[in-house]
Protein backbone atom coordinates (compact mmCIF):
# COMPACT_ATOMS: atom_id res chain seq x y z
CA UNK A 1 0.00 0.00 0.00
CA UNK A 2 2.90 2.46 0.88
CA UNK A 3 4.51 1.48 -2.42
CA UNK A 4 1.42 2.26 -4.55
CA UNK A 5 1.25 6.25 -2.65
CA UNK A 6 4.86 6.16 -3.29
CA UNK A 7 4.73 5.17 -7.10
CA UNK A 8 1.47 7.49 -7.47
CA UNK A 9 3.60 10.41 -6.05
CA UNK A 10 6.23 10.04 -8.36
CA UNK A 11 3.56 9.74 -11.27
CA UNK A 12 2.21 13.21 -10.45
CA UNK A 13 5.92 14.67 -9.60
CA UNK A 14 6.20 13.21 -13.61
CA UNK A 15 3.16 14.62 -15.03
CA UNK A 16 3.78 18.16 -13.13
CA UNK A 17 7.60 17.77 -14.26
CA UNK A 18 6.07 17.13 -18.11
CA UNK A 19 3.37 20.21 -17.64
CA UNK A 20 6.24 22.88 -16.56
CA UNK A 21 8.96 21.93 -19.09
CA UNK A 22 6.38 21.15 -22.61
CA UNK A 23 3.18 22.76 -21.64
CA UNK A 24 3.60 25.47 -19.77
CA UNK A 25 0.17 27.11 -21.11
CA UNK A 26 -1.78 25.14 -18.59
CA UNK A 27 -0.47 26.95 -15.77
CA UNK A 28 -0.87 29.79 -17.12
CA UNK A 29 -4.76 29.12 -18.12
CA UNK A 30 -4.73 27.81 -14.44
CA UNK A 31 -2.91 31.08 -12.55
CA UNK A 32 -5.49 33.28 -14.87
CA UNK A 33 -8.93 31.31 -13.11
CA UNK A 34 -7.21 31.60 -9.78
CA UNK A 35 -6.39 34.96 -10.04
CA UNK A 36 -9.61 36.06 -11.15
CA UNK A 37 -8.95 38.48 -13.48
CA UNK A 38 -11.47 40.84 -13.47
CA UNK A 39 -12.82 41.67 -16.99
CA UNK A 40 -14.84 44.33 -15.87
CA UNK A 41 -12.27 46.50 -14.36
CA UNK A 42 -10.76 46.80 -18.59
CA UNK A 43 -13.51 49.03 -19.74
CA UNK A 44 -13.17 51.24 -17.18
CA UNK A 45 -9.17 51.84 -17.71
CA UNK A 46 -10.09 51.58 -21.51
CA UNK A 47 -11.92 54.63 -20.74
CA UNK A 48 -8.72 56.30 -18.84
CA UNK A 49 -6.88 55.44 -21.54
CA UNK A 50 -8.70 57.44 -24.30
CA UNK A 51 -8.65 60.13 -22.54
CA UNK A 52 -4.99 60.54 -21.95
CA UNK A 53 -4.43 59.32 -25.95
CA UNK A 54 -6.76 62.74 -26.22
CA UNK A 55 -4.61 64.34 -23.99
CA UNK A 56 -1.38 62.74 -25.94
CA UNK A 57 -3.02 64.15 -29.70
CA UNK A 58 -4.04 67.26 -28.51
CA UNK A 59 0.05 67.94 -27.23
CA UNK A 60 0.93 66.40 -30.44
CA UNK A 61 -1.40 68.60 -32.33
CA UNK A 62 -0.43 72.03 -30.40
CA UNK A 63 3.38 71.91 -30.89
CA UNK A 64 4.54 69.31 -33.48
CA UNK A 65 1.85 67.61 -35.44
CA UNK A 66 3.86 68.94 -39.00
CA UNK A 67 6.71 67.32 -37.97
CA UNK A 68 5.39 64.19 -36.79
CA UNK A 69 5.34 60.89 -39.06
CA UNK A 70 2.29 58.90 -37.62
CA UNK A 71 3.19 55.61 -36.05
CA UNK A 72 2.85 52.27 -38.11
CA UNK A 73 -0.62 50.97 -37.40
CA UNK A 74 0.26 47.45 -38.06
CA UNK A 75 -0.62 45.72 -34.43
CA UNK A 76 -1.44 42.61 -33.29
CA UNK A 77 -3.91 41.43 -30.12
CA UNK A 78 -2.68 39.36 -28.34
CA UNK A 79 -3.83 38.00 -24.85
CA UNK A 80 -1.67 37.69 -20.97
CA UNK A 81 -0.91 34.44 -20.26
CA UNK A 82 1.32 35.15 -17.60
CA UNK A 83 3.61 37.31 -15.38
CA UNK A 84 6.55 36.94 -13.91
CA UNK A 85 6.05 36.01 -9.88
CA UNK A 86 8.48 37.85 -8.36
CA UNK A 87 9.49 41.11 -7.44
CA UNK A 88 13.20 41.15 -9.10
CA UNK A 89 11.32 41.99 -13.04
CA UNK A 90 7.89 43.18 -14.66
CA UNK A 91 7.60 40.83 -17.28
CA UNK A 92 4.47 39.51 -18.77
CA UNK A 93 4.06 36.34 -20.93
CA UNK A 94 2.17 36.48 -24.12
CA UNK A 95 0.20 34.13 -26.53
CA UNK A 96 1.94 35.55 -29.79
CA UNK A 97 5.39 35.11 -30.85
CA UNK A 98 7.16 34.79 -34.29
CA UNK A 99 4.61 32.63 -35.81
CA UNK A 100 2.40 35.91 -35.83
CA UNK A 101 5.01 37.97 -36.87
CA UNK A 102 6.11 39.39 -33.55
CA UNK A 103 9.74 40.42 -33.09
CA UNK A 104 11.89 41.27 -30.13
CA UNK A 105 12.04 45.29 -28.96
CA UNK A 106 8.62 45.72 -30.47
CA UNK A 107 6.22 48.46 -28.48
CA UNK A 108 3.30 46.79 -26.79
CA UNK A 109 0.62 48.68 -25.78
CA UNK A 110 -2.70 48.29 -23.57
CA UNK A 111 -5.80 50.50 -25.11
CA UNK A 112 -3.37 53.42 -26.29
CA UNK A 113 -0.38 53.45 -23.30
CA UNK A 114 2.56 52.04 -23.97
CA UNK A 115 3.53 49.77 -21.74
CA UNK A 116 6.56 48.00 -22.01
CA UNK A 117 8.18 46.39 -25.38
CA UNK A 118 9.04 42.68 -26.31
CA UNK A 119 12.13 41.41 -25.26
CA UNK A 120 12.12 37.83 -26.28
CA UNK A 121 9.94 35.54 -28.53
CA UNK A 122 9.26 32.29 -29.04
CA UNK A 123 7.37 30.81 -31.88
CA UNK A 124 4.27 31.27 -29.98
CA UNK A 125 4.55 33.25 -27.12
CA UNK A 126 6.55 36.41 -26.02
CA UNK A 127 8.25 38.17 -23.02
CA UNK A 128 7.44 41.57 -22.40
CA UNK A 129 9.35 44.25 -20.24
CA UNK A 130 7.52 46.45 -19.16
CA UNK A 131 7.77 49.85 -17.42
CA UNK A 132 7.39 48.43 -14.01
CA UNK A 133 10.46 46.56 -14.38
CA UNK A 134 13.16 47.90 -12.39
CA UNK A 135 15.99 47.50 -15.69
CA UNK A 136 13.56 49.59 -18.33
CA UNK A 137 14.45 53.16 -19.14
CA UNK A 138 12.87 54.98 -22.24
CA UNK A 139 13.69 59.07 -23.44
CA UNK A 140 10.47 60.43 -23.31
CA UNK A 141 8.62 63.89 -23.57
CA UNK A 142 6.43 65.91 -21.00
CA UNK A 143 3.68 68.35 -21.85
CA UNK A 144 2.20 70.72 -24.37
CA UNK A 145 6.13 72.22 -24.98
CA UNK A 146 7.65 68.62 -25.43
CA UNK A 147 10.17 68.91 -22.40
CA UNK A 148 12.90 66.17 -22.24
CA UNK A 149 12.67 63.23 -19.67
CA UNK A 150 13.56 59.84 -18.75
CA UNK A 151 11.62 57.14 -17.59
CA UNK A 152 13.09 54.96 -15.11
CA UNK A 153 11.23 52.04 -14.19
CA UNK A 154 10.30 50.51 -11.42
CA UNK A 155 7.21 49.51 -8.97
CA UNK A 156 6.64 53.00 -8.87
CA UNK A 157 8.13 54.54 -12.16
CA UNK A 158 9.39 58.24 -12.60
CA UNK A 159 10.64 60.65 -15.14
CA UNK A 160 14.12 62.00 -14.37
CA UNK A 161 16.55 64.39 -16.27
CA UNK A 162 14.13 67.07 -16.73
CA UNK A 163 15.73 70.33 -16.75
CA UNK A 164 14.83 72.72 -13.93
CA UNK A 165 13.85 75.41 -16.49
CA UNK A 166 11.20 73.15 -18.03
CA UNK A 167 7.68 73.81 -16.56
CA UNK A 168 5.99 70.93 -15.74
CA UNK A 169 2.44 70.65 -14.77
CA UNK A 170 0.50 68.15 -13.08
CA UNK A 171 -1.65 66.51 -15.53
CA UNK A 172 0.77 66.93 -18.36
CA UNK A 173 1.17 63.97 -20.55
CA UNK A 174 3.95 61.83 -21.32
CA UNK A 175 4.59 60.48 -24.43
CA UNK A 176 7.51 57.91 -25.60
CA UNK A 177 10.43 59.76 -27.89
CA UNK A 178 12.58 57.05 -28.28
CA UNK A 179 13.34 55.94 -32.20
CA UNK A 180 12.85 52.00 -31.86
CA UNK A 181 9.06 53.16 -31.08
CA UNK A 182 6.80 55.04 -32.92
CA UNK A 183 6.87 58.61 -31.68
CA UNK A 184 4.36 59.93 -29.41
CA UNK A 185 2.55 57.27 -27.84
CA UNK A 186 1.06 58.03 -24.59
CA UNK A 187 2.45 56.63 -21.20
CA UNK A 188 0.52 58.42 -18.68
CA UNK A 189 0.44 61.85 -16.99
CA UNK A 190 2.51 63.67 -14.06
CA UNK A 191 1.63 63.34 -10.76
CA UNK A 192 3.71 65.39 -8.92
CA UNK A 193 7.27 67.18 -9.43
CA UNK A 194 9.94 67.64 -7.86
CA UNK A 195 13.83 68.65 -7.34
CA UNK A 196 15.67 65.54 -7.58
CA UNK A 197 18.17 64.75 -4.71
CA UNK A 198 21.34 65.78 -6.39
CA UNK A 199 19.75 69.21 -6.97
CA UNK A 200 20.61 69.49 -10.43
CA UNK A 201 17.13 68.20 -12.32
CA UNK A 202 13.63 67.60 -11.61
CA UNK A 203 11.75 64.26 -11.67
CA UNK A 204 7.99 63.85 -11.77
CA UNK A 205 6.02 60.87 -10.68
CA UNK A 206 3.53 59.34 -12.76
CA UNK A 207 -0.49 58.44 -13.31
CA UNK A 208 -1.27 55.36 -15.22
CA UNK A 209 -4.69 54.97 -16.52
CA UNK A 210 -4.27 51.12 -15.55
CA UNK A 211 -3.06 48.56 -13.28
CA UNK A 212 -1.03 46.08 -14.21
CA UNK A 213 -2.49 42.86 -12.65
CA UNK A 214 -6.12 43.81 -14.68
CA UNK A 215 -4.57 43.57 -17.99
CA UNK A 216 -5.73 41.26 -20.00
CA UNK A 217 -5.15 41.62 -23.48
CA UNK A 218 -2.77 44.25 -25.24
CA UNK A 219 -1.16 45.27 -29.10
CA UNK A 220 1.80 44.34 -29.94
CA UNK A 221 3.51 46.34 -32.49
CA UNK A 222 4.49 43.71 -35.95
CA UNK B 1 -3.69 11.54 3.71
CA UNK B 2 -5.39 14.13 5.72
CA UNK B 3 -2.58 16.19 6.17
CA UNK B 4 -1.80 15.89 1.83
CA UNK B 5 -4.99 17.23 0.97
CA UNK B 6 -5.12 20.10 3.64
CA UNK B 7 -1.64 20.72 2.25
CA UNK B 8 -3.15 20.80 -1.57
CA UNK B 9 -6.10 23.76 -0.07
CA UNK B 10 -3.36 25.99 1.70
CA UNK B 11 -1.26 25.81 -1.84
CA UNK B 12 -4.49 26.91 -3.37
CA UNK B 13 -4.87 29.63 -0.60
CA UNK B 14 -1.43 30.75 -0.57
CA UNK B 15 -1.84 31.61 -4.61
CA UNK B 16 -4.95 32.88 -4.80
CA UNK B 17 -3.78 35.39 -1.84
CA UNK B 18 -0.47 35.63 -4.20
CA UNK B 19 -2.17 36.34 -7.75
CA UNK B 20 -5.09 38.60 -5.87
CA UNK B 21 -3.24 40.96 -3.16
CA UNK B 22 -0.87 43.01 -5.32
CA UNK B 23 -0.50 45.75 -2.96
CA UNK B 24 1.13 48.97 -5.14
CA UNK B 25 2.33 46.46 -8.06
CA UNK B 26 4.41 44.68 -4.93
CA UNK B 27 4.10 40.93 -5.31
CA UNK B 28 4.15 38.65 -2.04
CA UNK B 29 5.55 35.21 -2.53
CA UNK B 30 2.68 33.63 -0.36
CA UNK B 31 3.57 30.56 -2.08
CA UNK B 32 7.28 30.47 -1.60
CA UNK B 33 6.55 30.50 2.29
CA UNK B 34 3.84 28.20 2.05
CA UNK B 35 6.91 25.24 0.33
CA UNK B 36 9.56 26.57 2.95
CA UNK B 37 6.96 25.68 5.64
CA UNK B 38 5.94 22.37 4.10
CA UNK B 39 9.71 21.11 4.05
CA UNK B 40 8.54 20.89 8.33
CA UNK B 41 5.28 19.90 7.51
CA UNK B 42 5.97 16.36 5.72
CA UNK B 43 10.00 16.19 7.90
CA UNK B 44 8.45 12.92 9.45
CA UNK B 45 6.11 11.69 7.17
CA UNK B 46 6.55 8.61 5.26
CA UNK B 47 7.55 9.54 1.48
CA UNK B 48 7.59 13.28 3.35
CA UNK B 49 10.57 14.31 0.15
CA UNK B 50 8.29 13.07 -2.75
CA UNK B 51 5.28 15.04 -1.16
CA UNK B 52 7.26 17.60 -0.44
CA UNK B 53 8.67 17.47 -3.93
CA UNK B 54 5.48 17.19 -5.24
CA UNK B 55 4.16 20.44 -3.96
CA UNK B 56 7.06 22.58 -5.37
CA UNK B 57 6.43 21.01 -8.84
CA UNK B 58 2.89 22.26 -8.07
CA UNK B 59 4.20 25.96 -7.12
CA UNK B 60 6.42 26.09 -10.09
CA UNK B 61 3.36 25.00 -12.53
CA UNK B 62 1.13 27.92 -10.84
CA UNK B 63 4.13 30.85 -10.68
CA UNK B 64 6.13 29.84 -13.52
CA UNK B 65 5.79 32.83 -16.27
CA UNK B 66 8.42 31.53 -18.98
CA UNK B 67 8.41 28.98 -21.78
CA UNK B 68 11.73 27.43 -20.87
CA UNK B 69 12.53 26.75 -17.41
CA UNK B 70 15.27 29.68 -15.84
CA UNK B 71 18.05 30.10 -12.85
CA UNK B 72 15.10 32.14 -11.14
CA UNK B 73 12.28 29.15 -10.96
CA UNK B 74 15.48 26.83 -10.56
CA UNK B 75 16.62 28.86 -7.29
CA UNK B 76 12.49 28.85 -6.15
CA UNK B 77 12.57 24.90 -6.24
CA UNK B 78 15.73 24.32 -4.48
CA UNK B 79 15.36 26.62 -1.57
CA UNK B 80 12.44 24.78 0.32
CA UNK B 81 13.94 21.41 -0.86
CA UNK B 82 17.66 22.47 0.75
CA UNK B 83 15.92 23.50 3.82
CA UNK B 84 13.72 19.96 4.15
CA UNK B 85 17.28 18.07 3.81
CA UNK B 86 18.93 19.96 6.26
CA UNK B 87 16.04 20.25 8.86
CA UNK B 88 15.84 16.29 8.49
CA UNK B 89 20.02 16.06 9.19
CA UNK B 90 19.83 17.85 12.06
CA UNK B 91 16.15 17.38 13.14
CA UNK B 92 15.15 20.74 13.20
CA UNK B 93 11.21 21.00 13.21
CA UNK B 94 10.18 23.64 16.21
CA UNK B 95 8.59 27.06 15.33
CA UNK B 96 11.74 28.70 16.04
CA UNK B 97 13.28 26.95 13.58
CA UNK B 98 10.94 27.73 10.66
CA UNK B 99 10.93 31.22 11.48
CA UNK B 100 14.68 30.94 10.96
CA UNK B 101 14.14 29.41 7.90
CA UNK B 102 11.73 31.53 6.09
CA UNK B 103 14.03 34.48 6.97
CA UNK B 104 16.83 32.45 5.73
CA UNK B 105 14.90 31.40 2.79
CA UNK B 106 13.62 34.70 1.55
CA UNK B 107 17.09 36.22 1.75
CA UNK B 108 18.62 33.11 -0.11
CA UNK B 109 15.99 33.77 -2.77
CA UNK B 110 16.50 37.57 -2.81
CA UNK B 111 20.63 37.00 -3.00
CA UNK B 112 20.77 34.55 -5.10
CA UNK B 113 18.42 36.55 -8.05
CA UNK B 114 18.67 39.52 -7.46
CA UNK B 115 21.42 41.01 -4.61
CA UNK B 116 20.93 44.54 -4.83
CA UNK B 117 16.93 44.25 -5.33
CA UNK B 118 17.55 43.86 -1.11
CA UNK B 119 19.50 47.60 -0.76
CA UNK B 120 17.88 49.19 -3.85
CA UNK B 121 14.24 48.18 -2.81
CA UNK B 122 14.78 47.23 0.86
CA UNK B 123 11.15 48.14 1.79
CA UNK B 124 10.18 45.83 -1.00
CA UNK B 125 11.52 42.88 0.07
CA UNK B 126 10.60 44.18 4.01
CA UNK B 127 6.81 43.77 3.01
CA UNK B 128 7.14 40.58 0.79
CA UNK B 129 9.11 38.71 3.89
CA UNK B 130 6.80 39.71 6.88
CA UNK B 131 3.98 39.61 4.86
CA UNK B 132 4.75 35.92 3.40
CA UNK B 133 6.30 34.64 6.80
CA UNK B 134 3.43 35.66 8.81
CA UNK B 135 1.40 33.85 6.51
CA UNK B 136 3.79 31.10 6.15
CA UNK B 137 3.91 30.93 10.40
CA UNK B 138 -0.06 30.61 10.28
CA UNK B 139 0.27 27.70 8.36
CA UNK B 140 2.60 26.11 10.84
CA UNK B 141 1.15 26.88 13.41
CA UNK B 142 -2.73 25.59 12.25
CA UNK B 143 -1.30 22.12 11.21
CA UNK B 144 0.98 21.93 13.97
CA UNK B 145 -2.00 21.84 16.09
CA UNK B 146 -4.15 20.26 13.43
CA UNK B 147 -2.18 17.35 13.44
CA UNK B 148 -0.31 17.13 16.46
CA UNK B 149 -2.98 14.43 17.62
CA UNK B 150 -2.09 11.99 14.70
CA UNK B 151 1.92 12.14 14.59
Amino acid sequence: MKNKEGLFLIFLIFILLFLVIFKPIYGWKLRQFLGFNNQSQDSLETLKNENIKLQSELAQLSSIQSDIQNGPKNYIGAMVYSEYPMNFKNEITLNVGSNQGVSVSKAVLFGNSFIGKTIKVFNDYSIVQTIFDGDFKIPVKIGNSLYDGLLVGGTSPKISSISKKASINNGDVIIVADPNFPYGIPIGTVRDVKISSDNLFQEATIDFAYDMENINSVLVQK
Amino acid sequence: MAKFFSSLLIILIASILQFIFIPNNIIINFIFATLIIFSFVFLREDYGFLKLLFFVMLGIFLINWYPVPTFDILVYALIPIVIYLFSKKFLFQSLFCAIISLVLGFFALYLLIEPSFIINSFNVFLLDMLTSSSFGLLVFISMDNIFKKTN
